[in-house]
């Protein structure tokens, strides 16, 4: 995969308080957050919707809930220097649209069904 | 050195001279790539293409005969002192022939790469240096080709980091900042390759 071709991507701290999630969610306008630990890890994704069915409906604080407690988790990502055939494969797989992307480890971005049509569209 | 201006002011013939040359001039890219590895390396990438889309209509033999025509053009211009000025025009216009080979060239160079106006600018030089005392107004097509390089990179260095562009995340708070509370600038919780340490220094 090419660097940098890959999509930003917005991320919470999984020690982060939902309400501060909530607010990154509404300042970068986006509709899921990779929760990443110390080591810039993924370890769960976060979706505005999991806020309002697990937070909001429960009747919990988002002041008090932790990020690490109603994320999704575990999370399936790829490393960059697979190919993007195997990225196809993989997202199929796990039946979602966007995939984080690692380099040794690290998240460095993100993959979506965009960018691999793009680049069927440049093998053609 | 393809220009005599090339004295005061020298531009690049390899692709280390012109990394430098763009550092020189781009101090925003010079921060960048001295901030983030990658950024020198895509530098050095960038300017290898560069040099490999121009290298090849750099010198030749029009610029040779150019070079020859304009050392006539500086002789008659000092010739002018003399006061003959009907010898000086003379040798002016010898010179103004030996520009005309490069001057052809620069139309093939425009249709090849599409930069018109370097050839326009390279012809309208070589009028402009009939005139007496003004043989150094043509800089060559070389020097013009070289300074076009330059431009290349750092458009597409500028391009590749966003310093010219607000990056999307910076466009979203500036659009919502004053439509809800406490809304923060989050290039702290944005991780790719449009996030780069330099555009923290951009935005």
């Amino acid at each position: 995969m090419e660097k940098n071709k890959l999509l930003d991507a917005v991320v919470c701290n999984e020690n982060d308080s939902v309400l501060e999630a909530s607010k990154i969610l509404r300042d970068t306008q986006t509709r899921h957050l990779i929760v990443i630990n110390d080591s810039k890890e993924p370890v769960g994704i976060l979706s505005a919707v999991d806020i309002n069915n697990r937070v909001v409906a429960e009747e919990m604080n988002p002041s008090d809930t932790m990020v690490s407690e109603i994320m999704t988790k575990p999370i399936e990502s790829i490393d960059v220097n697979s190919s993007y055939e195997k990225a196809y494969k993989k997202m199929i797989e796990v039946g979602t649209y966007s995939m984080p992307v690692t380099e040794n480890g690290e998240l460095i971005g993100e993959i979506d069904f965009n960018q691999l049509f793009k680049k069927c569209e440049e093998c053609k | 050195m393809r220009s005599l201006r090339d004295l005061v002011e020298r531009m690049p013939e390899t692709r280390k001279g012109l990394e430098e040359t763009v550092l020189r001039y781009s101090p925003a890219i010079k921060e960048a790539v001295e901030r983030d590895p990658e950024s020198r390396v895509r530098l050095g990438e960038i300017a290898n293409e560069s040099m490999d889309k121009y290298k090849k209509y750099l010198g030749g033999l029009s610029e040779k005969v150019s070079a020859t025509g304009h050392a006539v053009g500086y002789t008659a211009d000092a010739w002018l002192a003399t006061g003959d000025i009907v010898g000086s025009l003379g040798g002016k216009f010898l010179n103004l022939l030996a520009q005309i080979p490069q001057k052809a060239y620069s139309v093939v160079y425009a249709a090849r790469t599409g930069n018109y106006l370097d050839s326009l600018q390279n012809i309208f030089e070589g009028l402009v240096s009939y005139l007496p005392g003004f043989t150094v107004a043509d800089q060559g097509l070389s020097r013009i080709i070289q300074k076009r390089m330059v431009k290349d990179v750092i458009y597409k260095m500028n391009d590749e980091l966003g310093l010219e562009k607000k990056s999307w995340y910076r466009s979203v708070f500036d659009r919502i900042k004053n439509k809800y509370s406490d809304v923060k600038d989050r290039s702290e919780n944005i991780i790719g390759p449009r996030r780069r340490p330099a555009l923290a220094l951009a935005n």
